[in-house]
C-alpha cells in the first residue's frame, strides 16, 4: 500500500537538478525539470546503478555506468544497454515540500544469479 | 599489478567424485581470433558441413519422452528432427520429412502418436520413421516399397536426462564424444531434477557470440556489477579437456575485485536465504560466508530432503560451469542446473536461437510440477531474468562490431581461455588439422 511521504523541501532542488531520497525503504531519484518534479526508482533497469549518480540532461537521465538513458517523465528506456523502463512514482507539492507516493513493496528484490 | 585475495577451495580432490583438480592449460597461443567466423555465410556453410552435421547434439529432455508414442521435434539450422520413444521403449531419431514430396510429417514441438501421417497425401510412418502405408501404391509404376522409402534414421542415444542425436551416420559413440562429461556431471543426478522453465529467445547475433558471452567471468564486473557481492569473478579455476571445458566459479564469496571482502550485501543475503541459511543469524563476515553456507547445507541436507552425498563441499555453493561442445553451456549448482543451448539460424550468421532451460532438484517426496509450456520470443519482448537480460543486451552490439571494418578480431585474455579452447575445437572440426588462427 503506497503512502504519500514528504521527502525534501521544494527549495532544496533547483531546476535541472536531481538527488537521491529514501522513502519507505525505497531509494528514489527526485528531479526538477522545466518547473516540474519527477520521481523514479533510483536504480537503472539494466544493472541496478543509482541514476542519481548519473547525468540529467533535459528530461533524460543517463546511467553513470553503462550510459542507458531514461525519460524522467515516464521512466521509458531511451537507449541500450537497458531494455526495460524504470518505475515512476506520483509526485505532489504541498506545504513547501515534495511528496511521493511509495510503498515498501517497491523495494527491489535482492540481486540473484538465475531467473528462477 | 593489483594483487587480489585468493579464494579457498574446500573440496578434497581425493574424495571428490567430480574431479576438481586443475587440468593443465594447453598452449593455444595468443593470436587474434578472426571476426569473419561470426559474420560470414561461407563460414556458416562450412560449419554446417564439417561440424554441425558431424557432432552429437542434445535433442530432447527425457521427461518429454516418458511414454511409448511420445515425440519431440527439435530444430537445428535448416533441419527439423523427430525424436521418439517407440512401442518397445527405444529412442529413435529421424529427419522430419516425408519421402514422397518432402512435406514435414511431425507438427508442433511435441506430442504422442502411434504413427506420423503426412498431411499432404497421407503417407504413414511408424515411431521409427519406417514407411508403413502408401495410399494408391499401385499408381507408382516404379514402386513405392516401404523398406526403401523409410525416413533417413539418425544415430540416437541417451546420457543424463536427455536424448541425443547426430546427423553423422558414422559418428563415434556418444560416450566417446562426451568424454569426461558423465564422470564430472553424473554426481549431480540431473535426471532427478524437474524442468521448471523452458524458453527460446531469438537473438540478433551469431551463435558463437552467445557461446563466448557465457564462458568467461571477465565480463562480470562490467556487465553484472550487482553480482560482485556474492560471486567471485577473478580467482576462477579454468579447465580445458579434449573438446569440452569448464570453470569453477566460487559463489557465496565477495568478489576479490572488491577490496573489502568482509561486506555482506543484499545479494549475499539473498544467496544465503536461497540455501535456507538465515542471514540474520549469521555472525561472521563476507570472508566466511561461503564456508558457512557449505557447512549449513552439509549438516542440514537430510532435514531439507536433499542428498548431497555425491557432491564435494565446493559444489554445494559454487557454479560448476561446463561447455559441452559445441552448443551447450551449463551453470550447475547443488540444487539446480541452468542450461543454455545455442542454435544457429537457418541461413543468417547474424541471428541465432537461444534456448534457456532451468532444472530444479526438489526435496524428496515433493511432486514434480507440471512441465512448463515452451515459449519463444524475440530479445526485449520479455525479461529472462536480470543477469541474462544484461548478457543479452551486449550481444546485438557485439555482433554489429563483428561486422565493422574497424574491428580487428578478438583479443583474448587468459581469463577467456575457454573461448580460445572452444574456437580451437571448432577449428579442429573445420580444418581437421592443428589450429590456424590467422587468415
Amino acid at each position: 500500500m503506497a503512502e504519500v511521504i514528504p521527502v525534501l523541501p521544494i527549495a532544496a532542488l533547483g531546476d535541472g537538478e536531481m538527488t537521491r531520497v529514501t522513502a519507505n525503504g525505497v531509494d528514489l531519484m527526485v528531479c526538477q525539470v522545466a518547473g516540474q518534479f519527477y520521481a523514479l526508482a533510483d536504480r537503472c533497469s539494466h544493472a541496478r546503478q543509482a541514476l542519481s549518480n548519473g547525468k540529467l540532461s533535459g528530461f533524460e537521465v543517463r546511467c553513470p555506468l553503462h550510459g542507458a538513458r531514461f525519460d524522467v517523465r515516464t521512466g521509458a528506456c531511451k537507449s541500450p544497454p537497458a531494455t526495460f523502463p524504470v518505475k515512476t512514482f506520483p509526485v505532489t507539492l504541498e506545504g513547501g515540500k515534495v511528496w511521493i507516493a511509495v510503498s515498501s513493496d517497491d523495494k527491489p528484490p535482492p540481486p540473484r544469479f538465475g531467473p528462477i | 599489478m593489483t594483487v587480489y585475495r585468493k579464494i579457498e577451495r574446500f573440496a578434497d580432490p581425493q574424495a571428490s567424485k567430480t574431479p576438481c583438480e586443475k587440468a593443465p592449460d594447453p598452449d593455444l597461443g595468443h593470436d587474434i581470433i578472426p571476426k569473419e567466423r561470426y559474420t560470414s555465410t561461407e563460414f556458416m556453410a562450412t560449419e554446417w558441413d564439417r561440424m554441425w552435421t558431424k557432432v552429437w547434439l542434445m535433442g530432447a529432455w527425457l521427461g518429454d519422452l516418458k511414454h511409448p508414442g511420445d515425440y519431440v521435434v527439435t530444430k537445428i539450422g535448416k533441419e527439423s528432427i523427430v525424436l521418439t520413444k517407440d512401442e518397445h521403449g527405444k529412442f529413435n531419431a529421424f529427419y522430419n520429412v516425408c519421402s514422397h514430396r518432402g512435406n514435414q510429417v511431425a507438427y508442433g514441438a511435441s506430442g504422442n502418436t502411434d504413427r506420423f501421417r503426412c498431411a499432404y497425401h497421407l503417407w504413414e510412418y511408424n515411431l521409427r520413421g519406417e514407411l508403413v502405408n502408401v495410399p494408391d501404391a499401385e499408381t507408382f509404376p516404379q514402386g513405392a516399397p516401404c523398406d526403401k522409402l523409410s525416413i533417413v534414421k539418425l544415430p540416437c542415444d541417451v546420457w543424463g536426462a536427455w536424448v541425443w542425436f547426430s546427423m553423422n551416420p558414422d559418428v563415434e559413440p556418444l560416450s566417446d564424444f562426451l568424454g569426461m562429461i558423465p564422470e564430472h556431471l553424473d554426481p549431480y543426478h540431473m535426471d532427478r531434477m524437474a524442468l521448471v522453465n523452458d524458453v527460446t529467445v531469438e537473438w540478433d547475433c551469431n551463435w558463437k557470440t552467445s557461446v563466448d558471452a557465457f564462458n568467461e567471468t571477465y565480463h562480470v564486473a562490467g556487465t553484472h556489477p550487482q553480482l560482485m557481492g556474492f560471486i567471485e569473478d577473478y580467482d576462477v579455476q579454468i579447465d580445458t579437456y579434449e573438446r569440452h571445458n569448464r570453470y569453477l566459479i566460487p559463489f557465496g564469496a565477495v568478489s576479490t575485485h572488491i577490496e573489502d571482502g568482509t561486506i555482506i550485501d543484499d545479494g549475499m543475503r539473498g544467496f544465503m536465504q536461497m540455501h535456507g541459511f538465515d542471514p540474520n543469524g549469521y555472525k561472521g563476515d563476507g570472508l566466511g560466508a561461503r564456508r558457512a553456507v557449505q557447512r549449513h547445507l552439509r549438516e542440514n541436507a537430510k532435514k531439507m530432503g536433499l542428498d548431497y552425498s555425491d557432491l564435494n563441499d565446493d559444489q554445494l555453493t559454487d557454479d560448476y560451469h561446463y561447455l559441452i561442445f559445441p552448443n551447450l553451456t551449463w551453470n550447475i549448482h547443488c540444487n539446480s542446473a541452468m542450461l543454455f543451448r545455442q542454435r544457429p539460424h537457418e541461413s543468417d550468421p547474424n541471428k541465432m536461437y537461444y534456448d534457456l532451460q532451468n532444472y530444479m532438484m526438489l526435496p524428496e517426496g515433493t511432486p514434480h510440477p507440471e512441465r512448463p509450456q515452451h515459449r519463444q520470443f524475440k530479445h526485449g519482448e520479455e525479461s529472462i531474468g536480470e543477469v541474462l537480460d544484461q548478457d543479452a543486451s551486449n550481444l546485438a552490439m557485439v555482433q554489429a562490431g563483428m561486422n565493422s571494418s574497424g574491428f580487428r578480431g578478438l583479443w583474448i585474455s587468459s581469463q577467456e581461455l575457454r573461448i580460445r579452447h572452444f574456437h580451437k575445437t571448432l577449428d579442429d572440426y573445420l580444418h581437421r588439422n592443428p589450429i590456424k588462427w590467422l587468415k
